[in-house]
């Protein structure tokens, strides 16, 4: 059944199964359980879907290409807007694929700095999906309880950063600016708040029976499904596989903490979310032990490089553990001022691929929980 | 080229290096060894993470970027296609995940993909026509100018004459020279003075 | 229950003071829905708010009081948008008749000893009877708006509201079994003033099964299916604009009242209260229930589709068999 039959080019090329009473509908672009701008066509067979396919590209702005032409230096700003909920890691990525490529020391400090900083923008990331998450599953109370311990986090970040969500901070041999001793003892004091924070989490809402119903058993993604699509991350590590770039490729200093990668073998979303809030606490682990350990120097390298400067010629790839999973930069420079290629492989955009698979055949209601499950940033999937 | 043994049909395959690239194996296929690899990696467990296109001045070079969950390490599997045919055969029905990869890769950079179950394209408009990520072709670099390992002989016969790849090497050879007579030049009067100071 | 009671004339118009009390009645009950839901809306604002550590609506008026008003206002000034595709005359008449019903409701209920519209020996029936207008609308309204949403939003409101109204009727059945009536008015006297003389005391069960399915009939969270807005946008209102949408919105908490009410007057005592009986025991009762819908509300999720039928079917309704069972058998004994 059709109310409107004619369509887009998508809906055209999304031709129904043929099946008698199913109904094509467009879930998104404006939805409120997509988080933003993705679209979703879906056929429905009363409440079930048949099949599915998301549609990209409502935020699409061509950062591969936006690297091609402006100088290194430059690119900074685009890597802080891939994934605006956890730009530090994507400044991150293309700070360590440069430095890999150019042979740039990071000092010491610098790689602290970076890892608490990094860390706590993960905390905030988190914080949002869960609060987001919950919305979607019809609660509306986390949402404000997870933005008042974010506001909290972003209070923080401001400070070494100047900005409040697409942050610009890194660059080639360390970052912009020290961390403030303010900042640090401000820290201190929110670790112990928010550690205070999640137990009450877990009892107000991972305990509760209706959330519980609503995500165990739903979207079944396993190990094999994680290795076809590529999916990693926090599904990955939902489908019991202890894959964490900061393991896998040891990268700044992170093989000096002391830190779990939590794993659950359910493979469902509920496990993705326990992995995801297990993670919050991992996180604080982490920046506790870097706030104990960081070490006096110079915050930036000597040899940072100027404006003006160029990478040599060849290629390189950095790998972080993101929020959402493994972000990886890929950078091709011919010796130019500007990188000849540059390539984003985002988690958000490999997680979604497999959510027409792991959506087939469940209830409407479902896929909204899967969708959640998985943490998208669409800004990050179009890039 | 360490004990893993991909022993899929290849053209050459060269060791990278994870502390200096993030890269640790190169292996240099034709564009119809693309679906051997890819069965074989997900068969060792490898996952796809991305696809990437380099426009370079001998055609477009194809970049399937895989990890493994367990093991250490990011294996390239490298080909290259011609300007005229750009095709790839899919591997959309090895790992899945390919399937988006690949249409951004067509869309972006104008490689086809035959075999791939929805070629439409992804990011960019339906009626977009241009492949924003093809370089114009006086920005079009030659392979050599990023890819240092392209020396190696075997590699890329299929495209490239024999007579090309010694022209470059003999081009190389003759820049290593001028840059070490360079090198040279600064130490042979600080030599002279030496010895003046050592005859006085 | 006397048998005679049914072939009685028509209850409501006998007399021309009869007829006078039920257009003053109808007048002042128009006001006071107005008026409740003008305060409910503020009331659950500010719930909200403070449940989420907020404080809730507080520019408009002092506290924000007048926030609602300038909401009505805007909502009366709004456009009314009727879709492309939509039937006109069932579009616009989805509201009307998902509003006027709740006005009917409200007349049996009896706010105090002497403060009610009309008395009727099927007080209950009438409510329930008109409580099925209410799910007719929300499947107009999904079907006229030719939304594929509000389509599945009004398929699910069809299947909520028919399912759960039999638990709902087995457990008021109970109590009216209990009392062998179905005038709420002689159920409410028959109750004490103290809570272990109310009816909650004698069939917990029965206000159990009530109240789940009263929030499940309001659509209310957690079990706000046909407008669940992260799964089908808004469900059957997506497509309305203005006072389309306030009519629903308006409907919604007058029914939260009449469910309210009703549970007031079958299970905690009505007016009757320790001290001083009255018509403010009544409205204290209503408003602590109402503030538990809303605390639910703020803070569950929503249930799935199929939970929400299976338990419906699997266990309200066998539970709510039983419990009447067990009270006709314990009546007979």
């Amino acid at each position: 059944m059709s109310v409107f039959p004619k369509g887009d080019f998508y809906t055209r090329h999304f031709q129904p199964s043929g099946k008698e009473e199913t109904l094509v509908v467009n879930m998104g672009p404006q939805h409120p359980s997509t988080h933003g701008v993705l679209r979703i066509i879906v056929e429905l067979d009363g409440e079930y879907i048949l099949r599915c396919e998301p549609v990209l590209g409502y935020v699409h702005r061509m950062h591969e290409k936006m690297g091609e032409n402006r100088s290194w230096v430059q690119y900074w700003p685009n890597t802080g807007r891939v994934d605006y909920l956890h730009a530090l890691a994507w400044n991150w990525a293309y700070a360590g694929a440069v430095e890999k490529l150019a042979g740039i020391e990071v000092p010491e400090r610098a790689e602290y700095i970076r890892v608490i900083t990094c860390e706590l923008n993960r905390v905030s990331s988190h914080l949002l999906w869960w609060g987001a998450y919950l919305l979607d599953l019809g609660a509306f109370t986390p949402i404000m309880y997870a933005f008042d311990d974010r506001e909290e986090i972003m209070d923080m970040l401001q400070m070494p950063t100047g900005s409040r969500l697409t942050y610009c901070y890194y660059r080639f041999g360390g970052v912009s600016a020290d961390l403030s001793d303010e900042f640090l003892k401000r820290l201190s004091r929110f670790i112990p708040y928010l550690r205070s924070r999640l137990p009450m989490y877990r009892d107000l809402v991972t305990e509760n029976v209706i959330l519980r119903k609503r995500v165990e058993d739903v979207g079944h993604i396993d190990e094999d499904m994680c290795r076809r699509y590529g999916c990693t991350g926090p599904v990955v590590r939902g489908a019991g596989v202890a894959y964490d770039v900061r393991k896998a490729e040891p990268y700044s200093v992170y093989d000096r903490f002391d830190f779990r990668i939590p794993t659950y073998p359910e493979a469902d979303a509920f496990a993705r979310y326990m992995v995801r809030m297990d993670e919050i606490e991992e996180s604080l682990k982490i920046i506790e032990q870097a706030i104990a350990t960081i070490p006096d120097g110079p915050y930036l390298s000597k040899s940072a490089p100027k404006p003006k400067w160029s990478a040599p010629k060849g290629e390189a790839c950095f790998a972080v553990e993101g929020a959402r999973g493994k972000i990886t930069y890929y950078v091709a420079s011919d010796g130019g001022r500007t990188p000849y290629r540059v390539k984003l492989r985002s988690p958000s955009y490999c997680n979604l691929s497999c959510f027409a698979e792991a959506a087939k055949g469940v209830i409407l209601a479902d896929a909204v929980s899967i969708l959640g499950s998985l943490d998208l940033v669409i800004p990050e999937i179009d890039r | 080229m360490s004990g893993r043994n991909l022993s899929f049909p290849k053209l050459c395959a060269l060791g990278g290096d994870m502390g200096q690239m993030g890269i640790a194996e190169i292996h240099h296929v034709r564009p119809s060894q693309v679906r051997g690899a890819a069965s074989l990696l997900l068969d060792r467990g490898w996952f796809i993470e991305t696809i990437a296109c380099l426009d370079l001045r001998e055609g477009i070079l194809v970049n399937y970027f895989y990890a493994h969950f367990t093991e250490p390490g990011r294996i390239v599997v490298r080909t290259l296609v011609q300007r005229e045919e750009p095709e790839v055969p899919s591997i959309a029905d090895i790992f899945q995940g390919a399937e988006w990869h690949e249409r951004e890769a067509a869309e972006m950079s104008g490689v086809r993909f035959p075999g791939n179950p929805n070629p439409l394209p992804l990011l960019l408009s339906e009626d977009e026509e241009s492949h924003p990520l093809q370089k114009a072709f006086e920005d079009r670099k030659p392979i050599s100018n990023i890819v240092d390992e392209f020396i190696k002989a075997e590699c890329w016969p299929a495209f490239i004459s024999r007579e090309e790849i010694e022209a470059e090497a003999e081009k190389r050879a003759e820049e290593a020279a001028a840059a070490k007579a360079a090198a040279d030049a600064p130490a042979a009067p600080k030599a002279a003075k030496a010895a003046k100071e050592a005859e006085a | 229950m006397n048998i005679s009671n049914w072939t009685a004339p028509d209850p409501f118009v006998t007399t021309p003071d009869m007829l006078i009390r039920l257009v003053v009645g109808l007048l002042a009950l128009a006001a006071f829905v107005g008026a409740n839901a003008t305060i409910l809306v503020y009331v659950e604002r500010k719930v909200a708010g403070f449940i989420q550590r907020r404080p809730g609506p507080f520019e408009v008026g002092p506290q924000g009081i007048l926030q609602t008003i300038a909401d009505a206002a805007k909502l009366i000034g709004k456009q009314l948008v009727t879709p492309r595709g939509s039937d006109g005359f069932l579009f616009w008449l989805a509201p009307i008749v998902g509003f006027l019903p709740v006005f009917v409701m409200f007349l049996p209920i009896p706010w105090g000893e002497s403060t009610y519209v009309v008395q009727s020996d099927v007080g209950v029936l009438l409510i329930l009877a008109f409580a099925g207008f209410g799910v007719l609308s929300l499947c107009l309204a999904g079907w006229a708006s030719a939304s594929k949403w509000g389509l599945i939003g009004a398929a699910r409101a069809v299947a909520q509201s028919v399912g759960y109204e039999i638990p709902l009727l087995l457990a008021v059945l109970a109590v009216c079994f209990s009392h062998g009536s179905m005038d709420l008015m002689a159920i409410v006297k028959e109750q004490g003033g103290w809570p272990w003389q109310w009816n909650v005391a004698t069939q917990p069960l029965a206000f159990f099964i009530y109240f789940v399915c009263a929030l499940a009939e309001t659509n209310r969270a957690p079990f706000d299916l046909p407008e669940a807005e992260s799964e089908l946008t808004a469900g059957f209102h997506t497509e309305y604009s203005g006072m389309g949408f306030g009519l629903f919105f308006l409907a919604e908490y007058a029914n939260m009242i009449v469910v309210c009410s009703m549970a007031t007057a079958l299970f905690l005592g009505g007016f009757q209260g320790p001290a001083a009986p009255g018509p403010w025991w009544f409205l204290l009762k209503v408003y602590g229930l109402l503030l538990v819908m809303m605390w639910m509300r703020w803070t569950y999720p929503r249930v799935r589709f199929d939970q929400l039928l299976n338990l419906n079917w699997k266990w309200l309704l066998p539970l709510a068999t039983l419990n009447l069972l067990a009270t006709a058998v314990a009546l007979k004994l």
